[in-house]
């Protein structure tokens, strides 16, 4: 059994990815680079600080 | 969606569908759950359980009539099968349809029923013989804007799964003309059976995208995330995580794609179908766990998605068959 997509199917994906990405994903979390750790965590979860 | 042909995926181009292949359609439902579990609901439910309903069991005029209008996009389907007193115990429905004349009259009501409060078109099973069990079972269509007696009794809150309305319904002396009865009466159980495991690949799919984009939101973190001067990602715990994740999801895509090629092939399918459901609904949730776990506090908060990757996977080891009974069905095949 053959488990690769052939040529149409893999365009049906990327064009159904390609819409998925622009009109179903929501807006990106607040950050991507959390590199320190926000002052609010040791004021919520002082626990965590 | 109904313009890219989303809402129709797997049915004839003659009946408004997009004519595509099961694989197509499974690679569909997958890469909109990884947008949106919700959204992967809606279009599953409306196409694998009320399209197929009506493609495989429908007359000409009944596949004209509704299907068209549901494949094309123009219509929401929703399939009413579960009740209060019967989830997996599906004969133990108390709805019934009561034949009078040339129409039936139903009466009772529905449970879960996803896209529910907001369906143009809603297959029902009902008893039209409450003393023949499974054999007393019939299907019909129902359109909740057309049929007096058609109650949206409530709307569930749910843990996850939120794009997606599930209903609480009621019918009260609902009647429908005899051309809405659903194949023959009597056929319901045997319909209601076939339609679930087709929909199996397609929740399988679920599974699969809300995996894939927990996945790939852990491993983007991995790689932003720094703690001791360093990426996370360079951790080798952080790594084993993100390695078994995708070993995990591989394993249940490919036997997603395996149910769908013996359906394509006209082959018995009914273990293949509950393993690939099965599979992809723990792999889905477990995928979704590690990521939360690879996030730390974020994780656990919403100002990231993964917490709603894990509550949409939870649903997947729940509806259209719970694992237990997928279980069940995995090893009566195996014995039979």
């Amino acid at each position: 059994m053959d488990f690769g997509l052939n040529a149409e199917q893999r365009q049906i994906r990327d064009t159904v990815a390609e819409f998925v990405d622009e009109e179903v994903v929501p807006a990106p979390p607040r950050s991507t680079t959390l590199t320190t750790t926000p002052t609010i965590w040791s004021t919520r979860w002082p626990i965590w600080g | 969606m109904a313009d890219l042909g989303l809402m129709g995926m797997p049915f004839p181009t003659e009946y408004g569908g997009a004519g595509l292949d099961y694989h197509s359609y499974a690679i569909g439902i997958e890469e909109i759950s990884r947008g949106s579990g919700g959204l992967g609901t809606i279009v599953a439910a409306h196409t694998s359980l009320a399209g197929n309903m009506l493609y495989e069991f429908g007359d000409e005029h009944q596949k004209e009539e509704y299907l068209t209008p549901l494949a094309a996009g123009d219509d929401l389907g929703a399939f009413a099968l579960s009740e209060a007193g019967a989830g997996s115990d599906v004969p133990a429905m108390t709805t019934t349809g009561e034949k009078d004349g040339d129409e039936y009259v139903i009466n009772g009501g529905k449970l879960w029923t996803s896209n529910g409060s907001v369906a143009d078109t809603v297959t029902v099973f009902a008893k039209t013989d409450p003393d023949a069990g499974n054999k007393g079972i019939s299907a019909f269509v129902v359109r909740p804007e057309e049929d007096d007696g058609f109650i949206v009794e409530n709307t569930e809150h749910k843990l996850g799964d939120k794009g997606c309305q599930t209903a609480e319904l009621r019918f009260d002396d609902l009647r429908l003309h005899e051309d809405r009865l659903i194949g023959d009466e009597g056929d319901g159980f045997v319909q209601a059976l076939k339609t679930l495991n087709g929909g199996r690949i397609s929740i399988a799919a679920r599974g699969v995208g809300i995996a894939r984009a927990a996945k790939e939101a852990a491993a983007d973190y991995a790689t932003d995330r720094e703690q001791f001067d360093q990426p996370i990602s360079e951790f080798q715990a952080i790594q084993h995580k993100l390695a078994d994740m995708d070993t995990k999801l591989q394993a249940a895509k490919l036997l997603m794609h395996k149910a769908a090629d013996l359906k394509m092939r006209d082959e018995d399918y009914i273990k293949e179908a509950a393993q690939a459901k099965l599979y992809a609904s723990e792999v889905s949730r477990e995928v979704a766990n590690e990521a939360i776990q690879v996030h730390g506090g974020y994780g656990y908060t919403k100002d990231f998605p993964v917490e709603r990757y894990y509550r949409d996977a939870k649903l997947n080891e729940i509806y259209e068959g719970t694992s237990e009974v997928l279980r069940n069905t995995i090893a009566q095949q195996l014995l039979d």
